[in-house]
């Protein structure tokens, strides 16, 4: 037994090393080993609510962080991340406390491209999701994980380390396509038929009248002046705060619906962006994307999202593209082969309602 | 072909006499020539002998002397070819008796078959690498297999050889021979080295020199392997043995196996790329450990005056929920699976018994609850004085290491520390931070000292209360001595933490934990200024290191923790004077990363739960064990069940969509509906495991593996053609002498017996085939013809007895265990005839002991053709007894059977109290054992079978002598029985 004083920047490689992720190529406050510091905090947590594990990490990095890149937020919306494409998934508790927590998604792949795979899931107890058995190593790319390896072996190396296939059909279920008054329509009808709601307490609503540019800034509490039916959070004791529907007059709640209605292993955040999506297709105001040339200059576009997206559009972005460093001001950013480009905007299109804007257009 | 083929003219490559002096190869081959197999064996047994005793010499040399093993020839490729051919030419000619002096070779040919032996049948496989072994003229299979058994013991006298230990051994007690010579089966190898590196993690210098104590550690990590593995790691010194030789470096000569033996089996378990993974990563774990002379300080923290008590590894851990209002507290189950390495029977108690928490009320938790990690919700707060866990039934030594391994912290006073969106976490330390927030929980009589930020909180437990505390910045010094006096500490000038990596947990402020072989690293912060900081680990000598300068905090790393609980003093050294200025302590845990029994994670979005937990295949399909499923209420999930034979071949499999949860009930219903049916209805039999698995994609999946285990003895039945049954024994015990009895339905004690060999026909009636072979048994009830049972509705078995006496009761007894515990087929008709049997065998038996007018009675009870059985509940009660005290006894259980209908709980306690009034004049003492004994007696006497056989004859002599307790016992048996089935053929009639 030994004792080694360290600085702060070895204690961080030591970390990055343990954490297995080259630490040469990656330090512990990137996106990568905060996703990695989240699944590992989630393999011990688990069932949780987000806060905890966030909190976690940041107790853990934060004193090591002398440039302050690590911000709560930021670790919250790698989260989201780490939730929308199943790393961890958001289920109703088990017990009988109720409420939502974030569960261990099962260890799982998915085939992104002919010997390209995306792992999925997350093994209880610090345990890695595969070890060298399989013959490849495994890429970081953002919070996504990706294996290359030999297409005629690689279902039988994964299943034999436990990993089981998810067909991307299944993986790119999404909803049917709707116009997006018709979606708005059927929020209302909810709220229409939902009992009184009384006093909610920590209510928060996403402010339709703010830009869909900064996510963040577009949550607040409701105000005296506030009348309508918005897409809320709503804290609970233990476990994610609820997503929820809720119709406010004067700025007080009168009627409630928690999401999800239409599918419980859905997390409620995935019905409640698509409404917010809808509502501001509605309202004048689609959310935004944005295309930009690609630096690598291999033809490929950048796609900039400002704001989060349902997890069956996240999926689908995950195949399509790869998670590259995001840009100044948008939420998240994706490398997309131009041979997709095309596809997958009519998908935001239809799906989100989204307006495509070029890089330079004006907005 | 061989370098010299001239002059040895033999036609192999890398030849022994290719290696020996010209003029004598040319004079053994000569005589090998006119003798043919002696002289080959001759000459091999001469090799062998020198080889195994020079390896001998050096094994008895080290430290603790290791056995030498007949895989370790050391032959080459062509030897090897020759030795075949030695061996198999003499068993051609009928093994003739000078063959016998040059027995070395049949050792290490039997050896070699058990290196290729996959777990099944050891003779067969004997038989098809040596054409003639069953066949050869005057052959006797018997005796040669008995010869080959004193070669071996020859070879353990003469060479060191090893020496078969445990059960298997026993069992099997020629077989154990060459299989335990052959090192390690193949067909073991990928679970080994599985075990090897799933245990990298605790492996020190001193395992790594100590086979003994490596095997020891070994084998008690295997309790999630298969049967048959756990049966070679029952023999520790082996498993110990062939560990430290496979975990030996590169380059390095093993002491414990020779080189050519250990590359082969390096070898054979790198051909398969997940254990060559495996041995890998246990390798480069072992060699790190070797490098650095890691040992674990195993004195542990060492006691010094004043020192605090540090936690178990086991220890629970102890938290608070905010819900209904108040504070409950919850108890998060541990991992118990570290005390299997000091008693052995820990792993069959926690899979089997029901754990009763000290502070839950309510019913003990269901069997093998323990070995689910969950938590769960107490109404009382546990006392200090009682063991906080307890196996019910369970053994003394057991519940003992759980009792001393396993508590919670000592009160008067328990400090819980708030943190966001999760539960309260217990402060062990005991220490409270300014601007913190913690619930402070004491006993009811507890006083806390007033103090302005305390208020009254609601717990929700009997016998405590609590406070929560909202910490201001500044304390006043009044309240810091008050806190002192209720054993809190405040601190503020230093706070170490765990950084960089997430640790495995972590309360805030005191105890935190990691997994070996994880960077531990701390920060430690002080809020004055600091020279120098002193780290002492367990008491040891304190290591000084300089306080960067400018920096309010110093990081460092702690390197080669052993598994346990460690306590880290830190001591801010105030510059110049040295003097300590103020110090902190961190509990450090290290936890061994597989020490924990089952995959299933409570935070996997679906679990799948068995009671006892990892059943056997039998347990499963004869309703011993049920399953449940936790999931996302709403959900549905795809329940599979796949029936797998010997080497694993998918014989039969059935998907179900079940709707989560899916309770125990539920399974009870699944089972009896789908385990008997079709496809898993016919293979059953045939099947050697069972795999359960639940799976939705996305949210989550379980699976288990039930093996049928790794019986001597075993029965199949098999539908002939003309749709009758007939049982085939799997005999793979040694012996020859297997008997076999058949009991029929008719006479269920009366054995007929019955060739054990080939097949047996089973009667139209069904009745029970039983083997018997030394200690080991097998019993399995025979499915009858339904036609037949239709057609003879009104047969009933005849039980035979002789006069009273506590011989005949037992034999009784004896009678309806074979009946009991007699393996069910997937057949409901069978369970029916069983049912039958047992039936009769309890009535003889109560018969016999409680006079000719109850057994009058008993016989009027039986139900004939579409005759219903008759009310007889009042005259069963007149017939308990005619004294005053014997009918108040009979009134007492009458007025009670309603409330025993579904809870043998309630009638145990209820009869206790009915029969308290005459137990003292009838010999009872102890009245809730007496209660239960006479029961069981009065219901199913077979299980009495393993009760303690002094107790066992006390009871029944004081029954022989008061047959009114039996009365009273059956009568509470059958009175509820009866108004039970009255009461369901009512609900029936209402539903109609």
């Amino acid at each position: 037994m030994s004792i080694t004083p360290l600085s702060g920047r070895e204690a961080a490689e030591r970390a990055v090393h343990a954490l297995g992720l080259g630490e040469t190529t990656t330090d512990l406050f990137s996106t990568e080993a905060i996703c990695a510091s989240l699944r590992r905090a989630a393999s011990f947590l688990c069932p949780a609510a987000p806060r905890q594990l966030v909190e976690a990490v940041l107790e853990a990095v934060t004193t090591l962080d002398e440039s302050s890149m690590v911000s709560r937020d930021l670790v919250a919306e790698q989260l989201d991340l780490l939730v929308s494409i199943g790393d961890l998934v958001e289920l109703p508790h088990q017990g009988k406390r109720g409420g939502r927590q974030l569960y261990l998604g099962p260890p799982s792949y998915v085939e992104k491209a002919p010997g390209q795979y995306l792992l999925l899931g997350v093994r209880p107890n610090g345990a890695s999701l595969v070890d060298e058995s399989v013959g490849a190593k495994m890429h970081y790319e953002s919070h996504a994980r990706l294996l290359e390896i030999d297409m005629e072996v690689a279902a039988a190396r994964l299943r034999a380390v436990g990993l089981h296939e998810i067909h991307r059909s299944h993986w790119l279920k999404h909803p049917r396509l709707e116009s997006a008054p018709a979606v708005v329509d059927v929020m209302h009808q909810r709220l229409d038929r939902a009992a009184e709601s009384g006093h909610i307490a920590g209510l928060k609503i996403i402010d339709p009248e703010t830009s869909v540019r900064y996510y963040r800034a577009r949550w607040r509490l409701p105000a005296e002046g506030d009348s309508g039916d918005f897409v809320a959070r709503r804290p609970q004791a233990y476990g994610a705060d609820l997503w929820c529907l809720v119709r406010v007059k004067n700025g007080v709640p009168s009627a409630l619906v928690d999401l999800p209605v239409d599918d419980p292993a859905a997390p409620g955040c995935d019905e409640a962006w698509r409404l917010q999506a809808a509502i501001d297709a509605v309202a004048g105001r689609p959310q935004l994307l944005r295309l930009r040339s690609d630096a690598e200059g291999d033809g490929s576009r950048v796609l900039d999202l400002f704001g989060p997206v349902p997890g069956w559009a996240q999926r689908y972005l995950e195949l399509a593209g790869a998670p590259v460093s995001r840009a100044r001001g948008a939420l998240i950013s994706y490398r997309v082969p131009m041979s997709a480009i095309v596809e997958l905007l009519a998908f935001f299109a239809d799906m989100l309602w989204m307006r495509i804007r070029q890089e330079g257009e004006a907005a | 072909m061989c370098d010299d083929a001239p002059k040895c003219r033999c036609p192999v490559p890398d030849c022994l006499l290719a290696r020996r002096d010209p003029r004598e190869v040319a004079s053994s081959v000569e005589r090998m020539t006119h003798s043919g197999s002696a002289d080959i064996l001759e000459y091999l047994h001469k090799h062998l002998d020198h080889h195994f005793r020079l390896l001998h010499e050096r094994r008895k040399l080290l430290q603790v002397a290791a056995p030498v093993f007949a895989l370790e020839h050391d032959l080459g490729s062509s030897d090897f070819e020759l030795l075949l051919a030695g061996v198999r030419g003499a068993i051609t000619q009928g093994l003739p008796a000078h063959c016998h002096v040059w027995w070395l070779p049949f050792v290490v040919h039997a050896a070699e078959i058990g290196y290729d032996y996959a777990g099944g049948e050891y003779w067969p496989l004997f038989a098809q690498k040596t054409p003639g072994w069953e066949s050869s003229p005057g052959w006797n299979v018997s005796s040669n297999r008995d010869r080959i058994k004193r070669w071996f013991k020859k070879f353990s006298v003469d060479y060191g050889g090893a020496e078969p230990k445990g059960s298997f051994a026993e069992n099997f007690n020629i077989i154990a021979w060459p299989i335990t010579h052959a090192v390690m089966p193949a067909y073991l190898q990928r679970q080994l080295a599985k075990l090897l590196f799933e245990s990298r993690a605790v492996l020190t210098t001193e395992l790594l020199t100590d086979p003994r104590a490596l095997g020891a550690c070994l084998a008690s990590r295997t309790a999630g392997y298969s049967e048959r593995f756990r049966i070679f790691c029952a023999n520790q010194s082996l498993l110990g043995q062939v560990a430290a030789a496979l975990l030996s470096g590169d380059d390095e000569e093993s002491p414990y196996l020779v080189r050519s033996t250990l590359d082969r089996l390096v070898g054979d378990l790198s051909e398969e790329r997940q254990s060559r993974t495996w041995l890998t990563r246990a390798k480069h774990s072992a060699d790190l450990a070797r490098s650095s002379g890691f040992r674990p300080n195993n004195s542990g923290p060492k006691a010094t005056k004043g020192a605090k008590h540090l936690p178990a590894l086991t220890d629970p851990r102890f938290l608070l929920r905010s819900e209904d209002g108040g504070w409950r507290p919850y108890i998060e189950l541990p991992d118990l699976t570290p005390l299997q390495v000091r008693q052995k029977q820990v792993d069959q108690e926690l899979r089997s018994l029901r754990p009763r928490v000290e502070g839950y009320r309510g019913r003990p938790l269901p069997r093998g609850k323990l070995v689910y990690p969950d938590e769960v919700p107490l109404s009382a707060w546990p006392r200090p004085e009682v063991p906080l866990i307890q196996l019910e039934h369970g053994s003394s030594a057991v519940n003992r290491l759980i009792a001393e391994n396993c508590s919670i912290s000592q009160g008067p006073w328990w400090l819980f520390r708030k943190q966001a969106g999760g539960p309260a976490l217990e402060v062990k330390g005991k220490f409270l931070r300014p601007g913190q927030e913690y619930c402070l929980v004491g006993r009811a009589e507890s006083v806390l000292p007033a103090l302005p930020w305390a208020s009254e909180a609601t717990v929700l437990a009997d016998g405590v209360r609590a406070f929560d505390l909202k910490m201001p910045q500044i304390i006043d010094e009044r309240d810091i001595v008050q806190l002192a006096a209720a054993g809190l500490s405040i601190v503020s000038d230093v706070s170490i933490r765990p950084v960089g990596l997430v640790p495995g947990s972590w309360d805030g402020e005191g105890a935190v934990e990691w997994l070996a072989g994880e960077p531990v690293m701390l920060a430690v912060r002080a809020t004055r200024a600091v020279d120098k900081l002193a780290v002492t680990i367990d008491h040891s000598a304190p290591i000084v290191i300089e306080w960067p300068a400018g920096k309010p905090e110093l990081i460092f790393a702690l390197e080669n923790l052993a598994v346990g609980t460690h306590q880290v003093d830190v001591s801010l050294l105030i510059p110049d004077t040295g003097a300590s200025l103020v110090s902190g302590l961190l509990v450090v845990t290290i936890r061994d990363p597989q020490m924990s029994l089952e995959e299933s994670s409570k935070g996997a979005g679906i679990r799948l739960f068995a009671t006892p937990a990892r059943p056997k295949l039998t347990e499963l399909w004869d309703g011993l064990s049920r399953l449940s499923i936790a999931g996302p209420q709403g959900l549905t999930a795809e329940l599979m069940i796949v029936l797998r034979g010997d080497v694993g071949e998918e014989l039969a499999q059935h998907r179900q969509v079940v709707s989560l949860p899916f309770s125990d009930g539920a399974w009870k219903k699944f089972a009896d509906q789908q385990l008997r049916k079709g496809k898993l209805l016919g293979s059953y039999d045939e099947a050697e495991s069972c795999e359960v698995s639940v799976s939705r994609e996305g949210v989550g999946f379980a699976s288990l593996i039930c093996e049928r285990g790794f019986d001597p003895l075993r029965w199949i039945l098999m539908k002939r053609r003309d749709g009758r049954h007939e049982a085939r024994l799997i005999d793979r015990t040694d012996r020859d002498g297997t008997q076999v009895h058949l009991f029929r339905v008719a006479a269920p004690l009366t054995g007929e017996e019955r060739v054990s060999r080939g097949p047996i026909a089973i009667p139209e009636s069904g009745g029970m085939l039983q083997a018997t072979s030394g200690n080991s048994t097998a019993a399995i009830v025979l499915p009858p013809d339904p036609n037949q049972l239709r057609q003879r509705p009104n047969d009933r078995p005849v039980v035979q007895c002789a006069n009273l006496s506590l011989s005949e009761v037992e034999r009784l007894i004896q009678g309806h265990r074979r009946w009991l515990e007699a393996n069910l087929p997937a057949d409901p008709f069978a369970c029916h005839q069983q049912e039958q049997a047992l039936s009769a065998i309890t009535s003889a038996l109560v018969s016999l002991i409680a006079g000719n007018r109850w057994a009058r009675l008993e016989r009027k009870r039986v139900p004939g053709g579409d005759r219903k059985a008759p009310d007889v509940l009042d005259e069963m009660q007149k017939l308990v007894g005619e004294a005053p005290a014997q009918r108040a006894v009979a009134q007492q259980i009458a007025g009670h059977l309603w409330q025993w209908l579904d809870s043998p709980a309630a009638m145990r306690e209820g009869f206790s109290n009915a029969i308290a009034p005459i137990a003292a004049a009838n010999g009872i003492d102890n009245l809730h054992t007496a209660a239960d004994f006479l029961l069981r007696l009065a219901s199913r006497p077979g299980t009495l079978a393993r009760w303690d056989k002094t107790e066992r004859d006390e009871l029944l002599n004081c029954v022989l002598r008061s047959p009114v307790l039996i009365r009273a016992a059956r009568f509470a048996v059958l009175g509820a029985e009866d108004l039970r089935d009255t009461s369901d053929e009512s609900n029936a009639g209402d539903h109609r």
